[in-house]
């Protein structure tokens, strides 16, 4: 009876259980949304004007510091590198504590200090303030510059420099802000191995003397402290240090690019492209779109649910994840960046879903449930930065250096909330213009050059800049792997192969071509006769008329035309050697170097090159020479001439082109040729 | 977002000081799930974790990366959350979200404002009761992985280091530690479907987790939630019990080398097996760590960037897990310093540590660097959180959060020196020379094994060993057969001789038959390879010619080893 009773019981229980059980199906609702009361940062104003917040929080016997001396920003020039330099001597020990000692003193206490230009930060217990006040403006007040300091310092700057030399992501970090800002910008230019070593110690102690200057500063004190205590002892240590503000510097005038393109960066090594779309952003913290542009941003690409994270690692799997920023401007204009790594083979593919988004964003509004969560992160984001009780002292500094309203952050929630989905869109038009976008690509050229030239954005082809690791505009890079053990050897070797075999090119001892090219005016006449010893003529007629006339032999070269003849010297008999060179790939192969690999075109060639002013191209597959080069001096400037060979055809055992294509005026000029005969020229043909 | 734990964070990751013990409770749920409360109301903020006992190390052979796979595949979706809104979800209740995997467990947490502590706890039991695993997301998370490795490891400086790809595979042989907690895509490629519901089911249940919930809570109303959203949740197998896997210890230093293409300037770096986390001398690790590299005054910095100026930085790094810890140690060469210099100066403070104390003074900073660090390590709860489940799990003792500063205290400068002397000896360590550029392609590595060295007609090669009672060609074995191959494809006319040779373990019969099946299992390889049956002879030779004697003493299993050997002779040229 009693067994029944509690069977009974657990019965009972069971079902008022299951009864109570809640509903899984349906997500849980949220509580009433916490308040959060941070209070007010106790502050105070140093003599020398040094701004002073302390807020005073016991969780944890710890103590905090950080010191800002907001300062502008600095143009280094020719001694970029002087402030880090400078910043690494400071709080290396002081005048009165060697390096050695001081690191130590500060190890012992468990402590982290670090002095920079800008400014510095301090950590430690709080058992230990009083040595931390001390130890930090020891350092920070009384630096030690030696010669001895700043050339290790330099010798550690060097090394790492060289250290991010073939990291995609470091060079990406570098030539971003360059190719934006410009290198004559502080926010563009950066240290080379020769401009740190150009930075001498009175250069360091300049820079010191003159940035390291308490009047627009900020000192956040934090942790396990009385406001008196932090009073006090900040106007112990603090309170001599004499006032004075850093020099404003002159910017540049900054500009987005004219129309979108790309700047594509070489680096071979890598397995994924850095990819980053950018412009420049004209907002700023205080403007009444800033709310918006937040908003507009998280649904963009500022979150893990945005447009471009969902399209580029869900939907297509092409990075692990990729995010965009519209950066604020405070001394000068932040920027929008939309930055993803993907691998090679999608970076065309991935730029195209970019866009996509950006038009998607430009042109429909935001989903009412997407810009309600975008609304709550940035409320959660909110309550949950409390748990950190400095923010509050650093929301206050950033109000004053953004020249912001004094509710700005008391209305922040609010002002949030009052986005719409027209505000999203107003400013999406606004801040993102698919137009002006630089497109920079650091990755594998081999991989991703050839389909990014091809691809469409907008129904565009998109211009493609090529630059190097440093920045600077350069040359388009190779982009076929040229297979190991292929030599210049072997490519004149097929060439001499493709058109006949040895036995058949032995045989040739001279070539004559009569070539036309018809124009309204009349047909314009090419008529080529070469040989063995490098001999060359070349004759180019116009109705009738002996338009140029050029003659290679016997080491002597002359050109003559309707203005009269003149012999060739110097540079100019060179090159016209180099020209009259008779089947170079079968006679002159030994001077021959291989240059690379490129496109041609749709077909990869590989270039050879025969002195420094002529190359020949040899298609891969066929092994044909498909054009070659010139490159003339004329006024000064380098003239690059393209003579392109197609159509080849055999006459007495040996292949040759039936048309060339030559560039003259500014025109391409397809000569068919009507004639080829071998071993008919005299050696009176080159008189 | 989530992300596999970069084991460069030093080991000793939380627990707070005398002053600021955390207080938890902790209990089990009916169905094993084990349950860690703690009430801090200071921020109105709440972190809700769940910790699976299933790491890297319990996959199956072929299928490496398969746990931090399937760690991805759990952000999909549920019975409930529709694919691809999991994180909608946290964001629109004003949260953060991520997961990761280590070699031991997978770790996944929310933190939400404590006003959406429910949410946090519905959407951690739908992960656990009814997660939706299906081809699609397999499909799409195994590109985002493939990404994951590319830019953390293959695109990044150092990466082979920093996510020990290119160190423990060469300090682990037997132990799964030696294979990467991201794996091989290879293996993740061939991964089925139903190998992952399988590993779901045999590893998401409550009674292999522990649920940890940390922040601005009331411990009655959580409970009470816990109750209805995890009670419910049945296991689908027992909890999982994980075999001892003996990794032998290193006895005779081992030297690599990897390449890595984003670098400039090479590392010397030393790597040794040390003891696994809950033992006391992982925390002596600790702090032999803190003397060599731990701030500015450490010893290796000092010594090999300030004063010598041979390094541009200097590293160390412990990781102590659940069976084995490592240590790590090494410097980035500045100029044209060679690598065997960083060695012989890390090697030189290594002795130090060894034959003389630390100073008095240099202990005291120890001990004060360790209370800093303590101190400040439970800012935030999402850390406490972490902390808290890490403790119970892996090292068995929720409490070690507020008693590891003793342990850390108690240590001695005695013991510093002991556990140098135990643990840190050059024979008991790897030595990798860390290099920038590509590793030699397979041509150039077959080239350089071609030079088979001839000797009396005998070819030099490195011994070819059979594993005790057995005639199957091992992995190593295949390599020096290939050379031989190589060679006798090159030189057409060449005939050789196999003889094979076992120990004197067991009877003469059976050896002779033994040696005759290894010999028989080398020539058919060689076969198999392309090489003509009349150029090549097998012969089995028994216990013949012991390289060691060991009939007039007892032989280590090393030297019995040393025993079971093949040797060629050219018979023809």
């Amino acid at each position: 009876m009693k067994k029944q009773l509690i069977f009974l019981m657990v019965l009972f229980l069971t079902g008022a259980t299951a009864i109570a059980q809640i509903d899984r199906s349906q997500m849980p609702t949220s509580g009433p949304t916490p308040e959060i009361n941070l209070g007010k940062p106790y502050t105070f104003e140093l003599k020398n004007g040094l701004q002073v917040l302390v807020v005073s929080d016991k969780k944890l016997p710890t103590l905090n510091m950080s010191l800002d001396l907001n300062n502008p920003p600095v143009f280094e020039g020719d001694k970029a590198g002087v402030q880090s330099l400078t910043g690494a001597l400071i709080g290396k020990g002081s005048t009165e504590t060697s390096k050695e000692e001081f690191n130590e003193k500060v190890d012992y206490l468990g402590a982290n200090i670090f002095v920079g230009v800008n400014g510095g930060f301090a950590g430690g217990l709080s058992k230990y303030k009083e040595e931390i006040f001390q130890l930090f403006t020891e350092a920070a007040f009384k630096p030690n510059f030696t010669q001895k300091e700043l050339d290790f310092e330099k010798s550690q700057a060097i090394e790492g420099l060289k250290s991010g030399e073939n990291s995609a992501a470091a060079i990406a970090g570098k030539v971003r802000s360059a190719l934006v800002y410009g290198k004559n910008h502080p926010a563009g230019e950066f240290s080379t191995e020769e401009t740190i070593n150009s930075v001498t110690l009175e250069d360091v102690n300049a820079f010191y003397t003159n940035y390291f200057k308490p009047s627009n500063g900020y000192l956040i004190i934090t942790g396990d402290i009385e406001k008196k205590e932090a009073k006090k002892l900040v106007k112990k240590y603090f309170g001599k240090w004499d006032k004075g503000m850093a020099p404003k510097p002159v910017l540049p005038e900054l500009a987005d690019v004219e129309e979108t393109q790309i700047n594509l960066i070489d680096v071979p090594n890598a397995v994924q492209t850095e990819l980053a779309v950018m412009s420049l952003s004209e907002l700023k913290m205080s403007d009444p779109d800033y709310y918006a542009v937040l908003v507009a941003n998280y649904v963009f690409g500022g979150s893990f649910g945005s447009y471009l994270n969902m399209n580029l690692r869900e939907a297509n799997g092409y990075t692990y994840g990729a995010r965009s920023n519209i950066g604020t401007g405070r001394n000068y204009k932040g920027t929008f960046s939309a930055t993803a790594k993907v691998r090679n083979e999608v970076t065309d593919s991935a730029l195209v879903e970019t866009f996509k988004e950006l038009n998607r964003i430009r042109d429909e509004y935001v989903e009412d449930e997407m810009l309600s969560t975008a609304k709550a992160k940035f409320l959660g984001s909110f309550i949950m930065q409390s748990e950190d009780k400095s923010v509050v002292a650093s929301r206050s500094i950033n109000i004053e250096k953004n020249d912001l309203d004094k509710d700005f952050y008391k209305n922040f929630i609010s002002n949030i909330d009052k986005v719409t989905k027209e505000d999203v869109k107003r400013v999406a038009n606004k801040y993102l213009s698919p137009d002006n976008l630089r497109i920079v690509l650091v990755g594998k050229a081999a991989d991703i050059l050839e389909p990014l030239e091809k691809m469409k954005l907008n129904g565009k082809t998109v211009p493609v800049k090529f630059y190097d690791k440093d920045a600077n505009e350069t040359e388009r890079p190779s982009t076929i792997e040229i297979p190991a053990g292929l030599t210049a050897q072997t490519v004149v070797d097929s060439y001499v192969k493709a058109i006949g075999g040895k036995d058949a090119v032995a045989a040739v001892n001279s070539t004559s071509y009569f070539a036309i090219y018809t124009t309204p005016q009349g047909d314009l006449i090419l008529d080529m006769k070469a040989a063995k010893n490098d001999k060359l003529v070349k004759t180019i007629k116009m109705a009738g008329n002996t338009m140029m006339r050029q003659v290679v032999a016997n080491n002597k070269a002359s050109v003559s035309g309707m203005g009269g003849s003149q012999e060739l010297s110097g540079a100019d008999l060179e090159l016209a050697q180099v020209e009259a060179m008779f089947i170079p790939e079968f006679y002159s192969a030994d001077k021959a170097t291989l240059a690379g690999a490129e496109m041609m075109g749709d077909n990869q060639v590989y270039v050879i090159k025969w002195s420094d002013n002529k190359k020949a191209f040899y298609d891969v597959n066929t092994g044909l020479k498909v054009a070659e080069e010139t490159t003339q001096e004329a006024q000064g400037q380098k003239v690059a001439v393209m003579i392109k060979y197609s159509d080849y055809k055999e006459t007495s055992g040996v292949k040759f082109p039936m048309t060339i294509t030559q560039q003259m005026m500014g025109q391409n000029l397809a000569f068919k040729v009507e004639k080829v005969s071998v071993n008919t020229v005299k050696d009176a043909d080159f008189k | 977002m989530k992300k596999i734990v970069l084991s460069l964070a030093v080991a000793f990751a939380t627990a707070t000081g005398f002053a600021q013990e955390v207080q938890y409770t902790e209990y089990d749920l009916d169905n094993g799930l084990h349950v860690i409360l703690h009430q801090e109301n200071g921020a109105p903020v709440v972190t809700t974790g769940v910790m699976y006992q299933v790491g890297a190390k319990d996959e199956e052979p072929g299928r490496t990366g398969f746990a931090h796979f399937f760690e991805h595949l759990l952000f999909e979706g549920t019975e409930n959350i529709e694919r691809g809104k999991w994180f909608d979800i946290v964001s629109a209740n004003g949260g953060s979200n991520n997961a990761n995997t280590t070699q031991d467990r997978t770790y996944y947490y929310e933190t939400f404002p404590s006003n959406n502590l429910e949410m946090g706890l519905w959407m951690e039991s739908e992960r656990m009761l009814h997660p939706k695993i299906e081809q699609i997301g397999v499909d799409t998370q195994n590109e985002v992985v493939k990404e994951e490795k590319r830019q953390r490891i293959d695109n990044a400086p150092y990466g082979a280091i920093i996510y020990r790809t290119g160190i423990d595979k060469h300090l682990f042989k037997s132990h799964p530690y030696g294979q990467s907690v991201i794996g091989s895509m290879e293996d993740l490629n061939a991964a089925k479907l139903s190998e992952f519901q399988d590993f779901n089911d045999k590893y998401y249940n409550p009674n292999n987790a522990v649920l940890v919930v940390a922040g601005d809570i009331d411990i009655n109303a959580t409970k009470k939630m816990i109750k209805d959203y995890f009670g419910p949740i049945e296991n689908k197998a027992p909890r999982n019990v994980r075999k001892s896997i003996v990794e032998q210890p290193i006895t005779s230093t081992r030297f690599a080398t990897e390449y890595d293409a984003n670098i400039q300037i090479p590392v010397k770096i030393f790597s040794y097996i040390t003891p696994k986390s809950t033992d006391r001398d992982a925390y002596v690790i600790d702090y032999i760590s803190a003397v060599l590299t731990g701030g500015a005054s450490s010893r290796m910095q000092k010594r090999m960037v300030d004063e010598e100026q041979i390094a541009l930085q200097v590293l160390a790094f412990g990781q102590s897990n659940q069976d084995y810890g490592t240590y790590t140690m090494g410097a980035l060469a500045k100029g044209d310093i060679e690598l065997s210099k960083l060695a012989e100066v890390m090697d030189e403070e290594i002795v130090k540590l060894q034959t003389e104390l630390i100073s008095e003074r240099e202990y005291q900073k120890l001990q004060n660097q360790f209370e800093a660090q303590y101190v400040s390590s439970n800012s935030r709860v999402e850390g406490i959180a972490a902390s808290l489940a890490r403790y119970n799990m892996l090292m068995g003792d929720t409490s070690l959060i507020n008693q590891e500063l003793d342990v850390y205290r108690g240590i001695t400068r005695e013991d510093i020196k002991r556990v140098a002397n135990q643990y840190l000896m050059p024979n008991q360590r790897l030595e990798l020379d860390y290099l920038a550029g590509t590793a030699p392609t397979e041509e150039e590595m077959k080239d350089a094994m071609d030079d088979v060295k001839v000797v009396d007609n005998k070819l030099q090669i490195n011994k070819i060993y059979f594993d005790n009672d057995k005639a199957v060609i091992t992995a190593s074995a295949s390599k020096e057969l290939d050379r031989i191959v190589n060679m006798m494809n090159k030189n057409a006319s060449m005939e050789i001789l196999a003889e094979t040779y076992t120990d004197t373990k067991g009877s003469d019969a059976y050896n002779k038959t033994l040696s005759q099946k290894r010999a028989d299992a080398v020539r058919s390889y060689m076969l198999a390879k392309g090489i003509a049956a009349n150029r090549i002879k097998a012969v089995g030779r028994g216990e013949e010619n012991p390289i060691v004697d060991c009939e007039s003493k007892n032989c280590s299993d090393e030297e019995l080893e040393q025993s079971r050997r093949t040797e060629f002779t050219i018979t023809k040229k």
